[in-house]
């Protein structure tokens, strides 16, 4: 009997002595891996680019508040009786440093550049071939620039106003602990140009060939130059803007979508037979598929339904017009006197699953018809408005040569904000053009406010959380 | 001052009369050398640190663990038994050999208490660090957790609800918050295993304020199963527990088995439980359209009307809500009764066998809690059973095991499938013209010609599909949804002891905390504004699984050398915890019949994972003492954590301590009217790495960030290779008195902990891509005085009363931060000098009588109008931590009835009610109701003075009058009557005709009533004091009988 107890204890004494060595508390972890362990490959790094992408995708970034805000600060929109509170401070301009969207969109757009520069920082060093690299390197150094592009457009004054004013931080550098102060607008502008060059020249090196990531969902060498001629409307800039966008018409193999199918291809999955115009878009599937987050949700009447369309917004269009059919539909049941934003209805009858474009044709057309009109080249400019005016509605009546360049350039504006209504577009046009804004409308049909150009508010407060943790930062002035 | 000087002279005085008053004298004759064993009279146990002292002389031995002592004496001598709590016992070894002395309790002496500190027993007078009992009596509330049983009985010991809801959590925190970013939750430890706290569901909960967790792993105990519970409070006390004891240590002890008579325990009790106060109204009909109406035309809407049953009302009112009554009129719908529940039942049924002989004893219980909520559908049910098993293999070795298995199904609030459903939310944000539930001959205004059928009938009532707000009826979510969870728990535990040698004790402890979670969640299609309802269903079915082990080994070496008595511990310990989850959601089901996720054909989410850690530690403490007078201990500690980075990991923390039984003095033996008194001083360090990640130390790329149906990672951690300990350094004296044959007795304790290299999240530049990093910055004091005091006024046979206060001051203060800025955690702030819960935001200028805009005051003390001009204009709004807190109950014992009464009062403290702010935000949030304290303290006309700005329908968020200010900062003091109880036993002699040991019956009433100026519906809302629609706490009158036989 003793020696039976002696030998259990002494039994309980030698096990628990295993445990005492150091491994016992190298625990990994089962569901992460070690940074330093993330990016050593083609195909690691292109799980990290994937991951950049879905940090585009979300929510408070091109899955939603990003494309809303390009509508919801304009008179693009009417606020619902019985709204879910959502963007009402930018239909009203009253959008405070602390508003989470501030920080929301903020903190997103940062943490995509963050991943895009991880890859940047490691992709010299990884196992992959050139091609492989150079593929890579396009993507990340696009995300880069782009998402700068949106930031400095979002929280900074507009180039063509004052391009000495404070953009934002351009963060090519992934130490965590650095406080960065705001670069100028003409900074962040000279570096997203050269980070789009760069991108272009790693696109050529790696032939074209996205390596088997279908486009319209993966950045091409297109998109690449479609976003550099954006960067060059923004500055004004229509001889540099005017070239890339005749060569994306003319050589990239996209075509607009033809007046029969373009109804369908707003509420349909863009499947391949259904893409022909997008050159990048957000994708978005089932599995992404956040429901009551969507932005589709945030329009469409079985969802939140808070931004509705305005009747003033309505008789812009013909009522011959594709568009109108595609992009609005009446309400139902308690709500037939209004009239709800349908350009997102989900697909494959998923409430408000919907890709959202960040660049299609249409708008390539459109800058290119503003950048010949603005140099003069008359009929250029009517050739390519009208193709997008004659698509809609093929009854409309052809631009006149004798067109003043005024009424031109008019009428160039309101194309596009009849074609690209609700994809974010208007508040970012308005102010590249100095123009005055008028606020999204009260449910009782009225204007919260106009803006009136030039104003301190046109340059979005910095987010008080950012204003908080760095001591660099310096806030917009009016907030 | 000359008085003052008088007095002590008078005092050195007395002392020395006393001192003088000795007669020593010594025995004679023949040294025989007698041992034994050292028992308590009423269970058999054996009675470890029991001075044996050869009368009049100061010969003395010391019992060791297992009760046993040794003395040389001479022959027929008299020696002397003592053991605080026990009756003194005189007796004559004659030429004994062997001599068992037991000892029967002495129920007079009151303060010197048995404290299990850590792995090992002591007396309260031998032991040097600060503690709290708190016996199983105080237990016998109806909670479904002791530790809601803690709260206003244990001094330095601050237990606050999270939630109302039944199983809901506790926050316990023993003196102060000592950390910002690490765990404040102190160590639990059941007979010596540590179990896992907090709350493991991993569906959201949005119902309770923010720091609620609804699911509370100590609700899976019976609080009837333990026989008291210990708290360490200070390093000399928790050091022992190292790396894990920087928040305090609360040891729970279980009851165990005693020789004898098996005894048989009865308890059955059912009651009903309400809100505390039901004071909160919302505005009715007619006030909700006269704001509304204010709200809309001030906000630039048309002035238009329609008639309405023959009143004129604002024409968007009337187009917006359609709904009209059979009398064509506006509904006024009452939302509050459909969200709480009225006599929400409970029941409980308790049994318990306990009994053994010499070698084997054994505790068994068998109990069932069933305790349904105020809210509509939510309850808890309990089932668990205990066996604690002790038995003596021979003289030297003997094992016990305890085994411990619970089940607890608990029902909560329907809060996940959407904000708007909450019914805490609904009841207060819901316009009462807007119906939940519609009568016969409703119909709808826009629609005149249909009857209304846009509706669910459902167990007779028609449940309104078409409510405004969001289109969300949470009435319909409560009849269709179901949430649920239920947990499986095992906490199961090993000691084998094993008496090498008389000094030389071997034991080993093994331990395992292992429960399984069951979370599922129906939302039916049916309810419309949430997803569920176009998704045509959604089921989510949870399921994780949580172990932690532990084992310990120790070599205990106790010797007494003449008067010098030394006890010297080695020991290890390892840990571990290991945790895993699966959680799967399927959407679009057939019809509304089939829940379970099989029966849904598209995958909505499928995730899963696991992580765990593990510790490792050495430690020995050496404990002497001189003569029972001087004591003397210390404590060593070297812990390792995988938890921290690789070169900072391991760490040591050690503690000192000393007491001075100044009773024991031989110039005190004579002071009759001091029982007992010991002065204790220590200080020592302890470490944290609680609340942390598992992996926190670790730069890390984590999966899941998928796009275009392609996986993806994403970083998801920065590397901080310097992470470590989170350091406490606790200094601590304390006085434990007893007076007049203890019938007055008490503490007095001062403390100071600093914890340093606090682990806290530092903040980045969101440029960085990242929000923050964990990081080892700052140091926090928490200083503090703790009194209790507990008196027996009349003590008889047939009648006693009892009194025990206590009263708690903590003062938290941040000494020092990164780079000493402030962090802004809004709306509190952490900054240097103040209390870490200070509230920090803009100061409250009060309404413009001329035009009824809010005004503030901005950073020049200027009145403004938008917030968001004049810069940053916040201050510090008083802290969330009472400035003192504790308990006052009392006890009358008067032939055969109980009568107990107990306070629970806090003090000083802040409450930050945002749910006031959204009660009174005058139309920021649309559509919402108002407090009905908004139809006469709104501005209206110009010259108006009064607390609420002007309606505005749809306010910008920079000049709202809910804007986070002061305004919603409230005193949250209040004096609560927690518990009255009052119970008869039947006298004895009736027991013995029907063969009953005893019979109690009794009434008890929580929660009764509740002093306090806080305006909204309970002052204790969290130990963050941060309040937003929370589940409120109950108000519970129980019956109960106590059958004993």
């Amino acid at each position: 009997m003793k020696h039976i107890i002696k030998n259990i204890i002494t039994g309980i004494i030698a096990v628990s002595a295993i445990p005492s060595c150091n491994s016992f508390l190298d625990t990994e972890p089962y569901s992460s891996i070690s940074d330093t362990k993330a990016i050593t490959n083609y195909s690691s790094a292109f799980y990290a680019l994937t991951g950049t992408y879905n940090t585009m995708q979300s929510t408070s970034y091109y899955g939603r508040d990003f494309i809303v805000f390009g509508d919801a600060a304009t008179e693009n929109v009417i606020i619902s009786p019985n709204n879910s509170n959502r963007f009402i401070a930018e239909a009203q301009w009253s959008i405070s440093s602390t508003s989470g969207d501030m920080l929301s969109f903020w903190s997103q757009a940062y943490e995509a550049i963050y991943q895009a520069n991880k890859i940047l920082l490691a992709v010299d060093n990884i196992d992959a071939t050139d091609v492989q690299k150079a593929a890579l390197k396009g993507q990340a150094l696009t995300i880069r620039a782009m998402t700068h592009f949106n930031l400095v457009s979002f929280f900074a004054q507009s180039y063509s106003g004052n391009s000495s004013l404070l953009g934002v931080p351009y963060m090519k550098t992934c130490n965590n602990y650095d406080k960065p102060a705001r670069n100028t607008i003409q900074e962040v502008y000279d570096f997203i140009i050269a980070d789009l060059n760069d991108a272009i020249t790693n696109f050529n090196i790696a032939g074209g060939s996205i390596n088997g990531n279908t486009a319209p969902y993966f950045i091409s060498s297109w998109a690449a130059k479609g976003i550099l001629a954006r960067v060059y409307m923004a500055q004004q800039n229509y001889t540099a803007a005017s070239p890339i966008l005749l060569d994306i018409i003319k050589n990239s193999g996209y075509s607009l979508l033809t007046a029969d199918k373009y109804i369908d291809a707003w509420s349909r999955s863009y499947d391949n037979t259904l893409n022909v115009e997008f050159i990048f878009a957000i994708r978005n599937v089932a599995d992404d598929y956040g429901a009551t987050n969507c932005l589709g949700y945030i329009y469409i009447q079985g969802g939140y339904g808070d931004l509705r369309a305005p009747v003033s917004m309505q008789a812009l269009y013909t009522s011959n017009d594709i568009r109108k059919k595609a992009f609005f539909r009446a309400g139902i049941s308690s709500q037939t006197s209004w009239t709800f934003v349908n350009k997102y209805p989900g697909r494959d009858g998923t409430a408000a699953l919907s890709d959202i474009p960040v660049l299609r044709l249409s708008d390539v057309y459109l800058m290119y018809a503003e950048a010949q009109a603005n140099k003069g080249a008359t009929a250029d400019a009517i050739l390519y408005l009208d193709k997008i005016r004659m698509r809609a509605d093929a009854d409309v009546v052809a631009t006149t040569l004798t067109i003043s360049k005024a009424d031109l350039l008019d009428l160039i504006f309101l194309e596009r904000r009849k074609e690209l209504a609700y994809e974010g577009h208007y508040l970012f046009d308005l102010k590249r053009l100095q123009k005055d804004i008028n606020s999204g409308y009260r449910s009782d049909n009225t204007l919260y406010t106009t803006i009136i150009y030039p104003n301190n508010l046109l340059a979005m407060p910095i987010p008080q959380g950012e204003m908080d943790a760095n001591s660099n930062m310096v806030q917009n002035p009016g907030y | 001052m000359r008085k003052f000087r008088i007095l002590v002279f008078l005092f050195l005085l007395c002392i020395g009369i006393v001192s003088t008053a000795q007669n020593p004298q010594g025995g004679q004759g023949v040294i025989i050398t007698v041992s034994g064993t050292v028992t308590d009279a009423t269970d058999g146990s054996p009675l470890p640190g029991a001075t044996v002292t050869q009368k009049n002389t100061k010969h003395t031995a010391i019992t060791n663990v297992d009760g046993k002592y040794t003395i040389k004496v001479p022959e027929n001598s008299v020696i002397v038994v003592q053991f605080l709590g026990m009756i003194e016992k005189e007796v004559n070894v004659g030429n004994s050999a062997v001599l068992n002395i037991t000892l029967n309790p002495d129920s007079e002496m009151l303060g010197e208490v048995v404290v299990t500190s850590g792995y090992g027993i002591s007396q309260k007078g031998t032991f040097t660090g600060a503690a709290s009992v708190v016996k199983g009596d105080k237990l016998q509330i109806p909670v479904t957790s002791f530790d809601k049983a803690l709260q206003g009985n244990a001094s330095g010991v601050l237990s606050v609800s999270n939630s109302g809801q039944p199983g809901a959590g506790q926050s316990v925190t023993i003196r102060g918050i000592g950390s910002i970013q690490a765990g404040t939750t102190p160590l639990y430890v059941v007979d010596g295993i540590p179990i896992a706290t907090g709350n493991y569901g991993n569906m959201t909960q949005t119902a309770a304020s923010s720091s609620a967790d609804n699911l509370n792993a100590l609700s899976s105990l019976n609080p009837n199963d333990i026989e008291n519970i210990t708290v360490l409070k200070d390093a000399s006390a928790t050091s022992i527990y190292g790396s894990r004891a920087s928040n305090g240590v609360i040891l729970i002890t279980t009851k165990r088995g005693s020789q004898g008579k098996t005894q048989f325990d009865l308890k059955v009790s059912t009651g009903f439980s309400n809100r505390t106060t039901k004071n909160f109204k919302m505005l009715q009909k007619d006030d909700y359209i006269n704001y509304m109406t204010d709200a809309l035309v001030n906000a630039g809407y048309s002035n238009t009307t329609i008639d309405v049953n023959g009143s004129p009302v604002n024409s968007n009112i009337v187009n917006t809500f359609p709904v009209r009554n059979s009398n064509k009129d506006f509904y006024n719908f009452d939302w509050d009764k459909y969200a709480y529940n009225n006599n929400a039942p409970m029941y409980t049924v308790d049994f318990s066998v306990r009994g053994g002989n010499e070698k084997t004893q054994f505790f068994t219980s068998l109990s069932y809690l069933n305790q349904e909520g105020i809210v509509t559908k939510t309850a808890l049910k309990r089932y668990s059973g205990r066996v604690n098993i002790d038995h003596k293999i021979n003289d030297k070795v003997k094992f016990g095991v305890n085994l411990n298995l619970s089940y607890n199904d608990q029902e909560s609030p329907m809060t996940t499938s959407g904000y708007y459903v909450n019914p805490i939310f609904a009841a207060m944000m819901y316009a009462p013209i807007d119906p939940g539930v519609i009568e016969q001959g409703s119909f709808l205004f826009n629609n005149k010609t249909k009857g209304f059928t846009d509706y669910y009938p459902e167990n007779g009532l028609n449940i309104n599909n078409m409510v405004t707000y969001a289109n969300a009826n949470f009435i319909a979510n409560q009849y269709y949804d179901d949430f649920s969870s239920r947990t499986a728990r095992v906490i199961t535990g090993a000691t084998v002891q094993w008496n090498i040698l008389d000094e030389l004790i071997f034991k080993s402890v093994a331990g395992l905390d292992y429960f399984y979670l069951t979370e599922t969640e129906w939302k039916d299609p049916r309810p419309k504004g949430n997803s569920a309802s176009y998704l045509k269903g959604l089921s989510e079915t949870s399921v994780g699984e949580n172990i932690i082990w532990n084992e310990t080994l120790t070599l205990n070496y106790l010797k007494s050398f003449g008067e010098h008595n030394v006890n010297i511990m080695l020991g290890q310990e390892t840990q571990g915890d290991d945790y895993r989850y699966v959680d799967g959601i399927k959407q679009d089901f057939p019809g509304t019949d089939l829940h379970q996720i099989s029966s849904g054909s598209v995958n909505y989410d499928v995730n899963g994972s696991r992580s765990g850690y593990n510790m490792a530690s050495f430690f020995a403490t050496g404990n002497y003492n001189y003569a029972s007078k001087y004591f003397l201990s210390a404590s060593i500690r070297r812990d390792g954590s995988s938890k921290l980075s690789s070169d900072n990991r391991w760490s040591t923390f050690w503690s000192v301590g000393t007491s001075w039984r100044i009773s024991n003095e031989n110039f005190a033996k004579n002071w009759l009217w001091l029982s007992s008194a010991t002065l204790r001083a220590s200080y020592g360090t302890t470490g944290n790495s609680s609340g942390i990640g598992k992996y926190a130390a670790k730069g890390l790329y984590s999966a899941g960030a998928n796009y275009n149906a392609l996986p993806g990672t994403y970083p998801s951690q920065i590397a901080n290779p310097n992470l470590s300990w989170e350091v406490s350094e606790s200094a601590n004296i304390g006085l434990d008195f007893s007076l007049l044959n203890g019938r007055l007795g008490g503490t007095l304790e001062w403390y100071n902990r600093n914890t340093k290299e606090l682990l806290l999240d530092m903040p980045l530049s969101y440029t960085s891509g990242f929000e923050s990093v964990v990081s080892n910055v700052g140091k926090i004091r928490n200083r503090g005085i703790e009194f209790s005091l507990n008196a027996r006024p009349i003590v008889k046979d047939n009648f006693t009363w009892s009194i025990d206060f206590n009263i708690t001051h903590n003062r938290n203060k941040v000494i020092k931060l990164v780079d000493d800025n402030p962090i802004i955690n809004s709306p509190w702030i952490y900054t240097i000098g103040e209390d870490i819960q200070t509230f920090y935001t803009r100061p409250w200028a009060g309404v413009n009588p001329a035009d009824g805009r809010p005004m503030w005051y901005d950073a020049d003390g200027n009145v403004m109008y938008n917030i968001t001009q004049g810069g940053d204009n916040r201050i510090y709004c008083g802290s969330a931590a009472p400035k003192f807190y504790g308990g006052l109950s009392t006890r009358f014992d008067f032939y055969g009835v109980d009568l107990s009464i107990m306070f629970y009062y806090t003090y000083g403290n802040k409450i930050y009610d945002s749910s006031w702010n959204n009660a009174t935000n005058m139309g920021y949030s649309g559509l919402r109701n108002q407090h009905e304290s908004v139809a006469t303290e709104r501005w209206k006309n110009p010259g108006d003075v009064v607390q609420f700005p002007k309606a505005y329908y749809g306010y910008a968020s920079s000049t709202y009058g809910g804007y986070g200010s002061d305004r919603v900062i409230f005193d949250g003091s209040y004096i609560r009557l927690r518990d009255v109880t009052i119970g008869y036993t039947f006298p004895k002699q009736w027991m013995d005709a029907i063969h009953f040991s005893s019979i109690r019956v009794y009434m008890q009433a929580s929660n009764l009533f509740t002093l306090t100026t806080f305006p909204d519906a309970d002052p204790e809302v969290g130990r963050s004091g941060y309040y937003y629609l929370g589940y409120p706490n109950a108000k519970t009158i129980t019956f109960g009988v106590d059958f004993k036989f």
